[in-house]
């Protein structure tokens, strides 16, 4: 089945002196076509549990599935190339790249040619809400809102289908926020994607279609 | 292929690192081709000193003196001319220019003084009157002396009928082809140095009074004073015991040897700068890259999160460095070569190296970059 099944994980951080538990013991299941938002104060071990989901790190013990194969034998490179792209409350563009080479980077590291990665790149920007007088500027050239939009587009040309988006209204407007929740809406139901958000705002959460909170690295209720 | 574009346009954006990185490649070529072109240049001075030095050798008594008043059969004068072969000795091949003098009391003409000499610059009184002073009559030139010929220059003022003078010194009497004159000492007949010795059937001692000549080759130098103690005493010799020949040679080669010895020593000095060179330009390289890849950390850990492999950041980043290391070589190695005025092979691979050492520092850097965690990065950047 092709959901994110998340069965029992912990994680810690470890250091010369100190181990300090940050998950302990978390199960969820992220089901395609939703938008899930994960709240929770600062700490609580949010985005470390987004960087699991990204294949950043593998859990100490339990386990991570997409489509039935674990996290932790995958590869994992291959896995964030093709099935898990993560959106961060800073952009996290490439500032000596164009907008529209920054949409395409997933697909230049595929290997695929420059004319046809800048045409599927360029969809996915005018999906966004992009106008193509922007697409040669610089990200600094861009407002925040926009550039969150660069990092979207950047998601959905990779062809992901599970969308990670760590505060990603977190540096933007109410207005700006509210556009990119709703692009985000619109992937996981539109797209059929799995959408997580780790959010502080409330607004955000609102928005989701379940809304889990965490706390001290557990996930409640 | 898209990649390399768009890393190119990337690099090309980047203006400050990318020239500051094609300078330091630049500048390490050429500081790698001057170093070449010192070393060569002092290699050259040496070869130079080598082959342009004359080393002048005087036979002198066992002692190291009276140098100009030797009593020396002119036998040793034969050997070092090459005339006894037949015997064994070939000092010759490490000689040449052999100069000796002999003096014959005359008594006629009266109170004149008989000189023979192997060269006209073999009589120091008569070349420091100017070499222009021995005028030869048309159809003779200096190689008469080195001959065998019954002839002889006379002093300018000397009044003689016909071509000949008759000369006599109690023990033998012979008359001389007059073949030039000469502005020299007065009392003076210069003729060459054998005509005494092989007159009319007629063998008559006479002895040298002064012999010197040069080192052949000053390459060989070891080899000549090899074959000229076999003959002559060493004066620098420490053991000075047993049986000493009756005659010395003093080898004048103190200065070029100390002059060796300063080019050699400037050349193993530019040769230890050789590793010094390239351990700096490692380390150059090394930190140039460590402070580009530091300012684009963040760079690498989002391309580890669009699933970049370690191995292909190092191949994308370092591929940066290798194409700023060549374009910065090869326009070091012009300006290398317009500084130097030349190019050589060794040239080519001292810049080689230097751009080698550049490129192993920035590859120990960069696979740094490659072990990042991003995990961690990230947590910590926000």
């Amino acid at each position: 089945m092709e959901s994110l099944l998340v069965k029992d994980i912990t994680y810690s951080y470890r250091n010369k002196y100190q181990t300090v538990r940050a998950l302990g013991g978390v199960s969820v299941e992220f089901e395609p076509g939703k938008m899930y938002t994960i709240v929770g104060s600062s700490g609580c071990g949010k985005t470390t549990f987004l960087s699991l989901l990204a294949g950043l790190d593998v859990p100490e013990s339990g386990s991570i599935e997409w489509k039935g194969e674990s996290t932790a034998k995958m590869d994992r490179d291959r896995y964030r190339r093709e099935s898990a792209s993560v959106i961060y409350q800073n952009f996290n563009l490439f500032q000596h790249l164009t907008v529209l080479e920054n949409a395409a980077y997933p697909l230049y590291m595929r290997g695929m040619k420059k004319n046809e990665a800048e045409a599927k790149a360029r969809e996915k920007l005018l999906a966004v809400g992009l106008k193509e007088e922007q697409f040669d500027r610089l990200p600094n050239m861009l407002s925040g809102g926009e550039q969150q939009r660069v990092a979207i587009a950047r998601a959905l040309a990779s062809g992901s289908r599970i969308i990670l988006a760590d505060e990603p209204t977190g540096n933007l407007d109410s207005e700006n926020g509210r556009n990119i929740v709703e692009i985000l809406k619109r992937l996981a139901h539109e797209e059929n994607c799995c959408v997580v958000i780790v959010t502080h705002d409330q607004a955000v959460a609102d928005e989701a279609d379940v809304v889990l909170k965490m706390r001290d690295g557990k996930l409640e209720g | 292929m898209s990649m390399r574009h768009v890393t190119i346009s990337a690099m090309m954006r980047r203006k400050r690192w990318t020239l500051l990185l094609l300078f330091i490649a630049l500048l390490e070529t050429c500081a790698a081709m001057v170093l070449c072109s010192l070393t060569a240049r002092q290699e050259a001075a040496l070869e130079k000193t080598v082959d342009d030095t004359v080393i002048s050798c005087v036979i002198t008594d066992s002692q190291g003196t009276n140098q100009d008043n030797l009593h020396m059969a002119t036998g040793f004068v034969d050997l070092l001319c090459g005339l006894r072969h037949e015997r064994g000795y070939y000092q010759d091949e490490h000689i040449k220019n052999v100069r000796s003098k002999a003096s014959i009391k005359l008594i006629a003409p009266k109170e004149y003084t008989m000189v023979c000499l192997l060269t006209p610059d073999s009589d120091y009184a008569l070349t420091a009157a100017g070499g222009g002073s021995m005028i030869l009559f048309d159809g003779w030139d200096a190689s008469v002396f080195a001959g065998n010929q019954e002839v002889c220059v006379i002093p300018q003022g000397l009044a003689v009928d016909g071509e000949y003078i008759e000369i006599d010194n109690g023990n033998f009497s012979v008359s001389l082809r007059i073949i030039g004159t000469h502005t020299g000492s007065a009392k003076t007949l210069y003729c060459p140095f054998h005509t005494m010795d092989f007159h009319d059937g007629q063998s008559y001692m006479i002895t040298a009074d002064s012999c010197s000549f040069d080192i052949r080759d000053t390459r060989r130098l070891d080899e000549a004073k090899a074959s000229l103690y076999e003959v002559f005493a060493d004066l620098n010799a420490d053991d000075q015991s047993g049986i000493r020949p009756a005659f010395a040679v003093r080898i004048n080669d103190d200065i070029l040897r100390n002059t060796l010895e300063e080019i050699r020593g400037n050349i193993r000095t530019l040769h230890l700068l050789i590793p010094a060179l390239l351990i700096i330009e490692g380390a150059v390289g090394f930190f140039a890259a460590y402070l580009s890849t530091q300012s684009r950390l963040r760079e690498y850990a989002v391309m580890r999160c669009l699933g970049m492999t370690r191995g292909k950041i190092f191949r994308l980043t370092f591929g940066e460095y290798l194409a700023l290391a060549v374009v910065g070589a090869a326009v070091g190695t012009v300006i290398g070569i317009v500084i130097n005025g030349t190019l050589s092979l060794r040239m080519l691979l001292y810049a080689a190296g230097a751009i080698s050492a550049f490129l192993i520092g920035t590859a120990i850097s960069v696979s740094r970059i490659t072990r990042i965690n991003v995990m961690k990065l990230m947590k910590t950047e926000e």
